[in-house]
């Protein structure tokens, strides 16, 4: 399974990447939004998972690009405990869940694996 | 009593009292794996300095919409060592900076930051030397 990871901190992408790759998973990176895209549109994921505030093209673009041209796709949207705003309009334009930063391995690997069962079963 | 005082002072890194940090969440998480939390510990004392300078720059050209972002993003670092007084203060700039408040209030919290830094460098310099 590859999911895509976009972050631009350093610090969080690196916990991302550890745990994930814990979990067996194969990794790809993206700091920005830009590069996001540009992978999304050039590789094959089997999740994404995106923190909102990016540099040159925000999460929530990444976000409706990938809602708008890849449905299947399934997102998991990064965001800090207190933006609960931020997190509803995510939901509503499709992210599949929302991981609050700092966050517990336990819950990152229980949500990842959840959605990555929910897709391949065809939802 | 000589060597109850004598126990009580002997710390290895792991029982080094922290006053600045707290690396209960980033051991939870490495889940035994020392070279992940010394990895972890070497990216703050890169990023954190880095993202507190980002802050003084631009809030002396006023630029308060990035004074904001930044400290948003440098709260959920910080808190992965378990920085709460920088966390703390990290949100408070990031409302200050929100609400278009005066620089003044935000760079005291700035030199804050910087000082708590440098007390947090030494601790975890001193629990790497521990470790």
């Amino acid at each position: 399974m590859r999911i895509l990871v976009v972050e631009d901190d350093e610090m969080i992408l690196r916990t991302l990447e550890f745990r994930l790759k814990k979990d067996g998973y194969e990794i790809a990176v993206a700091k920005d939004g830009k590069e996001a895209l540009e992978k999304i549109k050039s590789n094959s994921f089997n999740l994404v998972i995106t923190d909102l505030m990016l540099p040159f093209v925000t999460g929530m673009e990444v976000l409706s690009y990938i809602k708008s041209n890849l449905a299947e796709l399934p997102v998991i949207v990064l965001s800090g405990a207190d933006e609960e705003g931020t997190i509803l309009e995510a939901f509503k334009l499709g992210a599949d869940d929302f991981i609050a930063k700092p966050f517990s391995p336990g819950e990152l690997t229980l949500r990842v694996k959840r959605l990555l069962v929910r897709y391949s079963a065809g939802r | 009593m000589g060597i109850f005082i004598l126990l009580t002072m002997e710390l290895s890194g792991n029982e080094q009292a922290f006053k600045v940090c707290n690396l209960t969440y980033l051991r939870n998480f490495a889940g035994g794996d020392e070279g992940f939390i010394r990895q972890m510990i070497e990216l703050f004392f890169i990023q954190v300095p880095d993202e507190l300078n980002n802050i003084r720059q631009h809030l002396t050209i006023n630029n308060l919409s990035d004074v904001k972002n930044t400290a948003h993003k440098l709260k959920s670092s910080v808190a992965l060592l378990g920085a709460e007084s920088m966390a703390s203060r990290l949100k408070q700039i990031e409302d200050l900076a929100l609400a278009e408040a005066a620089a003044e209030g935000i760079m005291d919290l700035h030199c804050e930051l910087v000082q708590i830094n440098e007390e947090a460098v030494k601790e975890l310099k001193a629990y790497l030397v521990g470790v």
